[in-house]
């Protein structure tokens, strides 16, 4: 029996078990600047995104596919051209970067507009670094454009997929109903905290400054360390945050 | 099938063989859940696990983030980074105490995790590289970095959340998957609050505050 188990854990090592972390949400990538459309979706910013929002580095299809959603049936929200998909203005060119939870050896990465690949970067099977920024020139286009980005994986059979949707040269985005070019944070903080006055009841996505005193669960606290209130942060779960009074 | 699920937990853990490790993890449990006393109640290897990882990937997290101190040129991202490392800290130190109350080694054997967590974890150089940056150019690789080791440690948490035994470390992975995808929202929302500067455009586009 010990010997068995020893062959199972030897053979999971040299494996390289992923068994533990591998979740079905496990890592990769996506475009975070200009906002993809997954990342747009991670934001808040477009309705009913489904399964996404949660993972929007998990857009990971086939090769060879032409669409935001890569194939993958439970994202299929991110090429529904019916919905608001808020477009970024940009110049004749654009830099793209890429958050990458897991650097895999990269084969190419491809920009399209429609049929036509308006740009390609070949790491010949390299690792990619913790970032990867593009520089991708826009000539010849103008007005609301869709860019499918592709992020060929080099040891395996698949690519990520990405869409990110620009109004180039300027001009008002259309048809989105988003207030102006450049996207305006929905639930940005205020900058500075300027207010110290108490501040009632804790609430998620407020802004706190320094001696800022609230209630939480009949408890009050008072605010040690300037910051944006967000889930998780409650004030009993963040001792450098805030002080039990 | 009980045994099978402890050596891959205890081969991912210790790097090691034997159900017998994994006996000791239950050598503690008892029906003492809901207690007060930091992480009372049973544990299985995958909390020993998630604790171990968990503790230096905060850590890392951490160290990433004070970079942003001296190096951002934006308020609100400095704000947001020094509220991260601030309270990652009290996560590794309640972290750390619940590994010591189980006698267990704070993190796991040299390379342990490299077979599933090589890929995915940031590399030491990244803060050498962003330590060298400053201004704009820190700031949008800081947010992409930090973005991505913060969805990592949502997988992880969740990981926890399904394959987890103790109660008090289930809800502290609970919570980082919730602080972790609020931070990586806001911090979504900050870099395509800056606009994109192109040489068209000149980098004034990206001046918010």
């Amino acid at each position: 029996m010990r010997k068995t188990i020893m062959l199972i854990a030897v053979a999971l090592m040299t494996l390289g078990a992923t068994v533990l972390t591998a979740s079905p949400a496990s890592a990769h990538g996506y475009i975070s600047s200009p906002p993809s459309r997954q990342a747009m979706c991670a934001q808040g910013k477009v309705p009913n995104c489904g399964d996404i929002i949660y993972e929007p580095q998990s857009v990971e299809g086939p090769k060879g596919q032409r669409s935001c959603h890569g194939g993958v049936a439970r994202f299929a929200q991110l090429s529904d051209e019916s919905k608001p998909w808020p477009a970024t203005s940009v110049g004749t060119s654009v830099t793209f970067n890429w958050v990458l939870t897991a650097r895999h050896a990269t084969s190419t990465w491809e920009y399209y507009i429609g049929n036509n690949r308006i740009a390609l970067f070949n790491d010949n099977g390299r690792q990619p670094g913790a970032t990867v920024s593009h520089n991708v020139s826009l000539a010849g286009y103008s007005g609301r454009q869709k860019v499918l980005a592709i992020w060929n994986i080099a040891d395996t059979a698949m690519a990520f997929y990405a869409c990110v949707d620009l109004q180039i040269g300027g001009g008002n985005p259309d048809p989105t109903p988003t207030p102006t070019p450049t996207v305006t944070p929905t639930r940005t903080p205020t900058p500075t905290p300027t207010s110290t006055t108490p501040s009632g009841t804790w609430r998620a996505g407020t802004a706190y400054a320094v001696g800022a005193q609230v209630t939480y669960a009949g408890a009050s606290y008072r605010c040690l360390q300037a910051h944006t209130s967000l889930a998780g942060w409650e004030p009993p779960n963040v001792p450098a945050l805030w002080q039990r009074l | 099938m009980r045994c099978l699920a402890l050596v891959l937990a205890v081969a991912g853990v210790l790097g090691t063989s034997a159900c017998g490790a994994g006996a000791v993890s239950h050598r503690h449990a008892g029906p003492a859940a809901g207690g007060t006393a930091p992480a009372a109640g049973p544990f299985n290897a995958a909390d020993v696990m998630f604790l171990q990882m968990m503790i230096p990937h905060d850590r890392q997290g951490a160290e990433l983030a004070t970079l942003a101190e001296t190096r951002s040129a934006r308020e609100r991202v400095r704000t947001l980074a020094a509220a991260i490392a601030a309270t990652q800290g009290d996560e590794v130190r309640i972290m750390a105490g619940w590994l010591r109350a189980w006698r267990q080694p704070p993190e796991a054997e040299p390379h342990a995790h490299d077979a599933h967590g090589g890929l995915h974890a940031t590399s030491p150089e990244e803060a050498v590289a962003l330590a060298e940056l400053h201004g704009a150019a820190f700031d949008t690789r800081f947010l992409n970095v930090l973005i991505a080791h913060q969805h990592n440690a949502v997988d992880m948490a969740r990981t926890e959340v399904r394959t987890g035994r103790n109660p008090q470390v289930m809800e502290l992975a609970r919570r980082i998957d919730r602080s972790r995808s609020e931070q990586i929202r806001q911090m979504l929302t900050e870099l395509s609050s800056w606009g994109v500067p192109g040489p068209a455009k000149g980098p004034g586009s990206g001046g918010r505050p």
